[in-house]
């Protein structure tokens, strides 16, 4: 579909009007076109002021209740428990993720060219992960290094922990290090199916900014090392990966990282 | 997350509490539908026509905005915006499914009514500037607007019941939506600008 047909299917595009494989084909031309999608959420920002100007029927107290018990429902434990892991699986994947963007930073050095450094510190990821995942004992050395390695870092360790929608299967985690003097760094591991998929972070601000895609490893798994980003990472809130059709695969909170 | 709890959320904080629901985190599932349950739950009366449907949308709302809460952008759109598009958009499901003789009628413009105790000012505002917005398209815009948004009908449904082109129906569908967008903005210079001048 060219520009030309989206933009003439945009207006029944906000009013919910179009054929669902029609619909679809737009949507996936959105995904690519940043001139159609602003042309779409002003056409969208109209038709939202139709439903707006509806006057108000007070809904029933019960209410209330009902929608916040049924996205509890869903967040709870059956629901999307792994966003809200804070177990020893989810605390192993951050402690190997995070010793990986650690020792990029520490032993790389800026000066090195960006695609030695991506290489470097990509099979450092993925010999980490190998580490990790074997035994407990592995997880408190790593505990250890961790926690020596966070204290020679001038900057601000921030980790999250990805977890993937409802329905769907991955897991992975996240590390961002902010430096007030130089670029900032980013480490994401995953498991996911195989597809392509690629990273996006939020900031605190509202802003989002691409970070690149994830690079499929032997390992079946995926990661994406990046030692030069220049925006500032102490503002990110939240890591989101996509994959191809623009579907959210896993997404998770940065928080400031805390040893466990 | 504002001074005014009730006032309009800066895109910060609408970015803030999406966050928090996201989490799972109660108190802000409560924020959030304390500031739109009411305006979801009324597009749901208006469009499918009984409190059940209405209440059932509203919750499939809430849900599909915590699943759906890491695509939310507030430097793309306002909370609302986007929190009316899923609620629209799960109707018009519901309808397309229920297709049948007992469709409301839908009229776009009622009078206005008092301000419900409710109603949170942020949203107030919005109302009322979407309110006033439709009030100046034709009643011909509205009519068609009305048929396309609150009874789920396609173009091509609009163009075969008015037995007018196809082509025609996309153009005016379009130009009304613009003309929305035009006046809503217009709108939203003129109250900068009135604001500017008082302070």
């Amino acid at each position: 579909m060219s520009c030309l047909d989206v933009r003439d299917l945009l207006a029944e595009r906000a009013l919910d009007a179009l054929p669902p494989a029609t619909a679809a084909e737009v949507e996936r031309h959105l995904e690519g076109c940043p001139g159609c999608r602003k042309e779409a959420e002003g056409l969208r920002e109209a038709a939202a002021a139709i439903g707006l100007g509806v006057p108000l029927s007070l809904p029933p107290a019960r209410l209330a209740e009902r929608v916040t018990g049924a996205v509890a429902a869903h967040s709870g434990p059956s629901g999307r428990e792994p966003r809200r892991s804070t177990g020893r699986s989810a605390r192993v994947l951050v402690g190997a993720v995070l010793t990986a963007a650690l020792v990029a930073v520490l032993s790389v050095g800026w000066a090195m060219s960006q695609s030695a450094t991506l290489q470097r510190a990509m099979s450092q990821t993925v010999t980490l992960q190998q580490r990790v995942r074997s035994t407990e004992a592995t997880n408190k050395q790593l505990a250890n290094q961790i926690a020596s390695l966070v204290a020679e870092v001038q900057g601000t360790v921030f980790v999250a922990n990805l977890a993937p929608p409802v329905g769907r299967q991955g897991v992975g985690a996240a590390v961002l290090i902010a430096q007030s003097s130089a670029p900032g760094t980013l480490v994401v591991w995953a498991t996911l199916r195989r597809e392509a998929y690629h990273v996006m972070l939020v900031t605190s601000n509202g802003r989002s900014f691409q970070a690149g895609d994830l690079v499929w490893t032997p390992n079946d798994d995926y990661v994406l090392s990046r030692l030069q980003v220049p925006q500032n990472l102490a503002k990110v809130v939240s890591v989101v990966v996509f994959d191809a059709k623009g579907r959210v695969a896993l997404s998770g909170t940065a928080r400031p990282y805390a040893q466990p | 997350m504002t001074s005014n709890p009730r006032g309009p959320l800066s895109p910060q904080a609408e970015q803030e509490l999406m966050h928090q629901v996201l989490a799972g985190e109660r108190d802000a599932v409560r924020t959030l539908y304390a500031r739109f349950g009411p305006p979801v739950y009324s597009l749901g009366l208006r469009m499918l026509g009984s409190a059940e449907s209405a209440e059932e949308l509203a919750q499939d709302v809430f849900v599909a905005a915590w699943r759906q809460g890491a695509r939310f952008d507030s430097s793309r759109g306002r909370l609302s915006t986007w929190l009316m598009a899923i609620a629209h958009n799960l109707a018009v499901d519901r309808l397309r499914h229920e297709r049948g003789p007992s469709r409301p009628v839908l009229i776009l413009q009622d009078e206005l009514p008092e301000p419900d105790p409710f109603d949170e000012e942020g949203l107030l505002v919005e109302r009322e500037s979407a309110r006033r917005a439709l009030a100046r398209l034709t009643d011909a815009d509205r009519w068609l607007l009305s048929r396309a948004y609150f009874q789920g009908w396609t173009a091509r449904e609009i163009a075969e019941a008015d037995r007018i082109p196809l082509g025609t129906v996309k153009t005016r569908l379009r130009t009304a939506l613009v003309k929305l967008r035009r006046f809503e903005a217009e709108r939203a210079r003129v109250t900068a600008r009135a604001g500017g001048e008082t302070t």
